[in-house]
């Protein structure tokens, strides 16, 4: 059966309005195919079982040690009430501090983390109303005090920054090598620890690239800048491939790129791995504009185009091989 | 794996470890079948809770005389209608399912604890998103248009994942009704 039929069905046992058109491949199906009792079956058994609850026999048995573990320590303290008590006003002496300083730091410092298969994206609004999007495997740390001298801000992988102008407080991004100040624009940070460069990529306005050895870059609109790691060095592409902000984007441009060079930037936007079998030819031109799409529409439009076959292996692995 | 009778002979003599096995044997399976008693996940969860608690409290004073898996599905299904009894104004449905309930046996629970399991997996197969969006949509009884303004895609992205969805879990659960009579025959046996 074609895909666009399940792609009804689901919407009409979802309850969902269908149009004419749609109700009459419904009709059809009823009267054609003797397995839609079983599908609608299926369904509902689908939805009562989404709707149940998991019970989860760990959580319940920690709850239960809990409880019989808080029984045998009264038992104890009764046993030898002052030592306890004792103990009770050391450990008390010993922990107050430590609260204390968890406290005041947990107050001063905010922070946002996004695991390494997190393809969320989160738009993270600063208290001076600036935008971070955050991509996977990463995290932003900055001080609650942020907003009143100096927008500071602690970045490990990648994100893109909506900064707004205030010629008073200059909006600074600071990661392990190099640091990022801005007055008020838009731009992308890639600082993943492992990569062999920091990358910087402005889409607007004019930021100031600096490293942690003092060399110092600016870059314009549409300019990248690279660090690179090893050797300490910086250097300014005149132009920067918009494909490198596709993962907060969405939008992917390809004009007559072979398919060897197409992958990669999939695999940065939507967090992905390709493979592609060895007899696969990767000189094949694409030209392609993808606006918002998932990886798999954008695989169907690939496999549709140069005729080939793709396999989607596990949740984030693709497999390119010909039609045989 | 250890036998239920061993372990439970293990537990009276106050063996922790053995008791732990089989709490978490029984746990969700147990949930389950006072679930269709209370008609409540909370109170189902309490009462199954409860029946361990107690019984590691009072385990000098248990004796059984059948097998530790009726033993427990027993008392479980006891404090269930004890709990139902309770209740000053029981609801229809509530008539309903303990009518239904009454008279059945241990084994169908079982295969229907299985069946949950083998659903949930399929569905945790699901690729993250479609998964997710199938969730939204089954779970949460959330309309096609609702997922897609909450997840930032379109409508007809979540129509064509769950038609994807269903097209994988309908491959993968095809032999449900196979399953079904393979365990029951497994149990008879």
């Amino acid at each position: 059966m074609k895909q666009e039929n399940w792609n009804i069905i689901a919407g009409y046992l979802s309850g969902e309005d269908l149009d004419d058109e749609e109700l009459r491949v419904i009709e059809q199906y009823k009267t054609n195919h003797k397995e839609w009792g079983e599908t609608v079956d299926l369904f509902n058994n689908l939805s009562d079982v989404a709707k149940m609850r998991r019970f989860d026999a760990q959580k319940a048995w920690d709850k239960l040690q809990e409880k019989h573990n808080y029984k045998t320590s009264t038992r104890r303290l009764s046993v030898s009430h002052i030592t306890m008590k004792y103990a009770a006003a050391i450990a008390v002496l010993l922990v107050v501090p430590v609260l204390f300083w968890y406290f005041l730091t947990s107050q001063n410092q905010i922070t946002y983390t996004t695991a390494n298969n997190d393809n969320s994206r989160p738009v993270y609004v600063l208290s001076d109303g600036s935008k971070v999007t955050l991509n996977h495997g990463s995290t932003i740390t900055y001080s609650k005090k942020f907003n009143n001298d100096k927008r500071e801000i602690q970045l490990t992988g990648e994100a893109y920054f909506d900064v707004l102008p205030d010629a008073e407080r200059p909006f600074m991004v600071v990661t392990d090598a190099a640091e990022v100040n801005v007055l008020g624009t838009s731009f992308n940070v890639n600082a993943y620890p492992g990569a062999t460069n920091i990358e910087v990529a402005v889409s607007s306005g004019v930021v100031e690239f600096k490293s942690k050895n003092n060399s110092v870059i600016q870059l314009k609109q549409g300019e990248k800048g690279i660090f690179e790691r090893k050797t300490n060095k910086m250097a300014i592409h005149s132009t920067f491939n918009k494909n490198d902000i596709a993962w907060v984007t969405r939008q992917i441009e390809f004009n007559a790129t072979n398919l060897g060079k197409i992958l990669p930037v999939l695999e940065k936007a939507h967090n992905i791995n390709v493979k592609i079998e060895d007899d696969v030819d990767t000189t094949l031109l694409l030209t392609a504009t993808f606006n918002q799409q998932d990886a798999d529409y954008i695989f169907d439009v690939i496999g549709i185009t140069l005729n080939l076959e793709i396999e989607q292996i596990e949740d984030d692995v693709y497999l390119i091989k010909n039609i045989k | 794996m250890d036998k239920n009778e061993q372990l439970f002979s293990q537990f009276l003599k106050g063996n922790r470890k053995s008791f732990e096995i089989l709490f978490k044997r029984f746990y969700a399976q147990l949930c389950y079948y006072a679930y269709k008693y209370v008609n409540d996940f909370d109170e189902a969860e309490d009462i199954v809770q409860g029946f361990f608690a107690k019984m590691w409290d009072s385990k000098s004073s248990v004796n059984i005389n059948t097998s530790v898996k009726n033993y427990f599905f027993r008392s479980v299904r006891n404090l269930c209608l004890n709990q139902i009894k309770h209740y000053k104004v029981v609801d229809q449905h509530r008539k309903e399912s303990l009518r239904d309930m009454v008279t059945s046996e241990n084994d169908n629970v079982i295969y229907d604890y299985a069946l949950v399991n083998r659903i949930n997996q399929c569905i945790d197969e699901l690729p993250p998103k479609r998964r997710e969006i199938f969730v939204l949509s089954r779970e949460y009884d959330l309309k096609y248009r609702e997922i897609a303004e909450r997840l930032n895609i379109s409508v007809k992205t979540v129509e064509t994942q769950m038609g994807l969805a269903l097209k994988e879990l309908r491959v993968k659960l095809g032999d449900i009704k196979k399953m079904i009579i393979g365990l029951i025959l497994i149990l008879k046996s």
